[in-house]
């Protein structure tokens, strides 16, 4: 079935040749339409990564929206 | 230096960096098995003070603080006391974890030995070697001075003895470890921070403390 689909298409593309250039255009815009995609999530997830390393602006940050965190510490600590 | 004031050198150190990334932390102060426990057990977002030898699972710091652990006696017993191996036959307390902590060459010394005990509260350790009943202290300096000098002993112990200091352990690297690596990344940013501001060694000196150079191998 999936051979006969593929003569019948290759017949048909020899029958009209013009659809061969067009077929291929079709394939490079795929292509490039993918490589553009992947591009652009690369930068987006770079600029999330590099604002996680940068952190906070010092400005933004007030007594008010402190974010609590949880840690463990030993009774000596405070001596220390 | 503040006991019981929810203070001290390394937390002040530790509260810093995590405010200026955006956090307060909020201490659960527990003993230092109890802290291990409570960590792996999810109980809290983290763990500070934590040695590389304790092994606990998450994302570790770039280390913050440096202890130096020592051996103290009573002067008067006259103890040759100059590396680890000279441990073997006294009767030793030190701190909880202390046979991890202090690596490999410690662990060996005290293994088996019924004469060696880790203690959770380290004003017991003091008591214990003004009354006689141990020879040899092991813990941080700083913290063990704190101790013999603030403490309110019992009217019967000698507080007045000379105690002779052993420098035989090397100094102690500390980390904090999170689960959350985002948590460490902002630590460290903000340790960072502190060090090259200068505060850091503020903090350290204004609690009385030397601050130690951070390539000091260990």
């Amino acid at each position: 079935m999936i051979r006969k689909q593929f003569v019948e298409r290759q017949l048909y593309l020899k029958t009209n040749p013009l659809l061969i250039p067009l077929a291929f255009r079709l394939a490079v815009e795929r292509f490039c339409l993918a490589l553009l995609t992947f591009s652009a999530l690369s930068i987006l997830f770079d600029v999330q990564e590099t604002s996680a390393q940068s952190g906070p602006k010092s400005s933004q940050i007030t007594e008010e929206n402190l974010k609590d965190i949880h840690v463990s510490v030993g009774f000596s600590v405070p001596l220390m | 230096m503040i006991a019981g004031q929810n203070r001290g050198a390394e937390l002040d150190i530790v509260r810093e960096a995590m405010a200026l990334e955006g956090y307060r932390v909020v201490p659960f102060y527990v003993s230092n098995k109890r802290r291990n426990a409570e960590y792996t057990d999810g109980v809290t977002d983290g763990a500070m003070t934590v040695s590389p030898h304790e092994e606990l699972e998450g994302h570790y710091s770039k280390t913050y603080i440096t202890y130096q652990n020592v051996a103290i006696s009573l002067a008067a017993r006259k103890f040759d006391i100059k590396k680890i191996a000279d441990l073997t036959d006294k009767r030793i307390v030190a701190f909880q974890t202390a046979s991890k902590v202090l690596g490999p060459e410690f662990s060996r010394a005290i293994s088996g030995r019924d004469t060696y005990r880790e203690v959770a509260k380290q004003y017991e350790q003091i008591i214990r070697l003004y009354a006689g009943d141990v020879d040899v202290v092991v813990g941080d300096k700083n913290i063990l001075r704190w101790f013999v000098k603030n403490s309110e002993y019992p009217e019967e112990l000698d507080t007045a003895q000379s105690i002779a200091i052993h420098q035989i352990f090397l100094p102690g690297h500390k980390y904090v470890v999170f689960r959350n690596r985002s948590l460490t990344i902002a630590f460290d940013r903000g340790i960072d921070v502190l060090r090259e501001n200068g505060r850091y060694d503020e903090i350290l000196t204004n609690y009385g403390f030397n601050v130690i150079p951070q390539n000091d191998p260990s």
